[in-house]
């Protein structure tokens, strides 16, 4: 007889990834202040609780939730390893840094009616300059998940969404979609150049090296 | 003073945007009835009584007509689109109307009609106003073909405790129908709350009902164009216009939350009362009202905390204030070179960057970061607001048209007497 390692919980099962005890510990500390009519206090708790087990499950290497605050909106900066593209130097040649700071802020209003694709996620680091079609190069790098979210998307596929963004692995170039680009050099560069997309072709959730292959259901 | 909204414009005796230049060229009959149980004169509550129609369509655009014909004194028209050229619904006057903004050239024919009314139009979407342009109507009717446009008309009549009735028509069963939403109480339904599951699902899909596709505006559609006959467009428009009638002359039963509707296969009329679901996902919440006897902008946050009764200034800091239609920036930052600037200030959302250089690479032009900056400030998160919080909204940015103060389960609206012309609440 044999027995199969139980397979670790994947995106589709957050709510069984208990919380380590510092992420209690904040979700608690954001709660105390935490104001809104039902039933948005608890759905923030949710959503926090879950952008939490999403950085637990990636690790730390891959994800950390640097900010959280339930007062108003849910307000969380994420940093991330992912490659950044950035605006080409004088001689032409893409600049790539590593890591970014994402700002996600998840308003109740999200739970009523779609928003547009750039409404809730910004780059806050690198604080300028990325070069991507869907990252706006003004008014702080507001970055677009296409042409609109949906009513209740989930907090952490704005999170993997902004990642998937910032790694190339999904990109929307074409000025005449109807989502539009917000970058238009960016657009033009990575048209002329989409053999060095996606930036890397890691899955956000690196393999378990227990199954060799991606936690994801 | 009456704001018009950025974009608002009034239409003018002599507007020849039109091509009907007909006002003050005739004389004016009277035809108001003496309404069975009116006390008070039809004409001067009319007259003193501010009209928000949104979507100016096969229906709206009727219903903005029946205001002028009731000469509402103050008509507000949005509609983001032209004239198609679709005869067999739309109140279409003249060919030349094709292709033209539909609410200024039913603005035009309402200022027609009615010299004395105050008209403004809006040609763009509903959701472009803000509360405190809203704010200033009295009553909403719409009759939009987006359910996100009837959401967000759902909530911010509702924030605001204003009535808002809504108009449709059914081609394939024959039916128009009116929904009212009185808006006087948390407990007061909103239009969400009787969406079905699929209504939902179009809602999140951003499905639009349009009768009146724009030239090359079909491919946006999800859907074929609904389908209706003048006559029921028309009826819809006229029950919808008999509810603010009855709503503003105080005719009849008090108006409550109610769907009327009218069928034209069978002639039977239905009245159906509206309730809030309990999980409805829109903020229920109806301001309380605070008038306040000198300008917002001489205010300060602390004086509106107290006037929202709030005090204390640990109170205070952890009160949330949503000022104007603005964004609290404790920085600004260049899009240029990253750099953030302090501003601890107050910026129009609607405007793109400051007018002010880069302190570190002389970029001109900053602005507030979408993640760095907050509709609702509350200063205990804004650290360097504190030492602010006695210092004059104007002084902060701030025109000071409207406050939302909120804290707890507490949330007010201030205004100025000075600058709001909406009733005074007892």
């Amino acid at each position: 007889m044999t027995t199969a390692t139980p397979r670790p919980p994947g995106l589709g099962s957050l709510d069984r990834i208990t919380l380590t005890r510092s992420n209690e510990d904040r979700l608690a500390a954001a709660a105390v202040s935490m104001q809104g009519v039902d039933p948005w206090p608890a759905r923030k708790m949710s959503e926090a609780r879950h952008l939490l087990a999403l950085g637990q499950l990636a690790g730390p290497e891959r994800m950390q939730v640097r900010e959280l605050n339930l007062e108003q909106d849910l307000r969380a900066t994420v940093w991330f390893d992912v490659p950044v593209a950035m605006t080409p130097d004088s001689t032409g040649a893409l600049r790539v840094e590593q890591g970014a700071v994402v700002g996600i802020i998840y308003p109740r209003v999200i739970l009523s009616i779609p928003l547009p694709g750039y409404a809730l996620t910004s780059l806050v680091e690198p604080a300028a300059g990325a070069f991507y079609p869907n990252v706006g190069s003004s008014q702080g790098q507001r970055m677009c998940l296409g042409a609109q979210l949906p009513v209740g998307i989930p907090v952490v596929e704005l999170a993997i969404g902004a990642w998937s963004l910032l790694a190339m692995q999904t990109v929307m170039m074409d000025a005449a979609d109807s989502a539009g680009v917000m970058h238009m050099a960016a657009s033009d560069y990575w048209l002329a150049n989409r053999d060095r997309m996606p930036l890397t072709r890691e899955p956000f959730l690196r393999p378990d090296p227990r199954h060799g292959e991606p936690r994801c259901c | 003073m009456v704001w018009s909204a950025p974009g608002f414009r009034e239409i003018t005796v002599g507007s020849t945007a039109g091509g009907h230049d007909m006002v003050g060229t005739v004389g004016v009959v009277d035809r108001m009835p003496d309404f069975i149980g009116l006390t008070g004169d039809a004409r001067s509550r009319l007259a003193k009584t501010r009209l928000l129609v949104a979507g100016i369509g096969s229906v709206g655009g009727r219903i903005a007509v029946h205001a002028a014909r009731c000469r509402v004194g103050e008509i507000g028209l949005v509609d983001p689109k032209p004239f198609s050229a679709n005869f067999d619904t739309q109140v279409i006057r003249d060919p030349s109307d094709i292709g033209q903004p539909k609410a200024l050239r039913v603005g035009v024919w309402a200022k027609t009609i009615s010299p004395s009314s105050i008209v403004r139009v809006f040609d763009g979407p509903v959701q472009a106003l803000s509360w405190l342009d809203l704010d200033e109507y009295d009553i909403v009717v719409a009759s939009t073909d987006n359910l996100l446009a009837e959401v967000y008309l759902g909530e911010t009549c509702m924030a605001l405790g204003g009535p808002l009735v809504y108009a449709s028509a059914h081609g394939p069963t024959l039916c128009s129908q009116v929904r009212a939403f009185m808006n006087r109480n948390g407990d007061s339904p909103c239009p969400s709350c009787g969406y079905s599951r699929a209504e939902r699902e179009q809602l999140s899909n951003g499905t639009r009902f349009n009768c009146d596709p724009a030239a090359g505006d079909e491919a946006d559609l999800d859907g074929p164009p609904t389908v209706s006959v003048s006559p029921l467009c028309s009826l819809a428009a006229d029950m919808a216009m008999l509810e603010v009638l009855r709503m503003t002359l105080g005719l009849g039963l008090p108006p409550c939350d109610c769907v009327r509707e009218l069928n034209g296969y069978t002639g039977a009329s239905v009245t159906t009362p509206l309730s809030r679901r309990a999980v409805c996902t829109v903020d229920h919440t109806v301001l309380d009202r605070v008038h306040l006897d000198r300008p917002l902008g001489e205010c300060t946050l602390r004086d509106c905390a107290e006037a929202a009764g709030v005090t204390g200034d640990e109170g205070i800091a952890r009160t949330s204030f949503a000022v104007d239609d603005n964004l609290f920036a404790p920085v600004l930052t260049c899009a240029a070179c990253g750099a953030s600037h302090e501003h601890n200030g107050f910026e129009d959302r609607r405007r793109g960057s400051v007018p002010l250089v880069c302190r570190k690479c002389r970029h001109h032009g900053l602005a507030p970061h979408p993640f760095l900056s907050f509709d609702r400030l509350i200063p205990a998160r804004a650290g360097g607001l504190l030492p602010h919080l006695d210092v004059p909204l104007r002084a902060l940015g701030a025109e000071g048209r409207g406050v939302v103060v909120r804290h707890g389960r507490k949330a007010v609206l201030l205004r100025s007497k000075l600058d709001c012309t909406r009733d005074t609440p007892s």
